[in-house]
């Protein structure tokens, strides 16, 4: 039943699409989630404005992905990318907030330098670091 | 003038990207080192 609509709502689990079902399907997807018939740790459901569906479908078309789940799967990684990206800037910005961080000027370009050269030296000992 | 502040993940990226400039052979993946200059930058532009 599933197989045979439109994509409206998206069942992902463990970050892999499980299966694209219509609007009118959702609710029975969703009853199949409940029930355990079919195993999917968490939904997300997906508006499906006309205007992105064109877009998924064009960039189908144009040949660079063979079908709609590749397009979103791809959509998916760069998200997955841009969050853990959000997570690593948050990461560092608290660093600075707790002042763990080391203050550079015109002053101490070479000490810069050389404080980089160090880091890369420790986190790649067996690499000729020049 | 203005001053650098540079915090230790800082460090790490800007470490990364100067090994893989200075070293060919380096198993960085490009979107490896597109990451961690965004590292940077995020910080920078915070």
């Amino acid at each position: 039943v599933v197989a045979r609509k439109q994509a409206t709502v998206l069942a992902v689990g463990l970050g892999v699409t499980i299966t694209v079902a219509s609007a009118g399907y959702s609710q029975a997807l969703r009853l199949l989630v409940q029930s355990s018939m079919l195993e999917v740790p968490y939904m997300i459901q997906v508006p499906s404005p006309a205007e992105l569906e064109s877009f998924v479908q064009g960039v189908v078309d144009s040949g660079s992905y063979h079908n709609m789940t590749e397009v979103v799967g791809e959509a998916s990684e760069l998200l997955a990318r841009r969050e853990q990206l959000l997570h690593d800037v948050t990461a560092g910005v608290e660093q600075l907030d707790r002042g763990e961080y080391t203050e550079y000027g015109m002053d101490s370009q070479q000490a810069f330098l050389a404080d980089i050269r160090t880091e890369e030296e420790s986190r790649f000992p067996s690499k000729n670091c020049q | 003038m203005r001053r650098l502040r540079l915090s230790p993940l800082a460090k790490s990226d800007l470490a990364d990207i100067r090994q893989a400039v200075g070293n060919p052979a380096t198993m960085f993946h490009s979107a490896e080192l597109v990451d961690a200059a965004q590292n940077v930058i995020g910080q920078a532009t915070y």
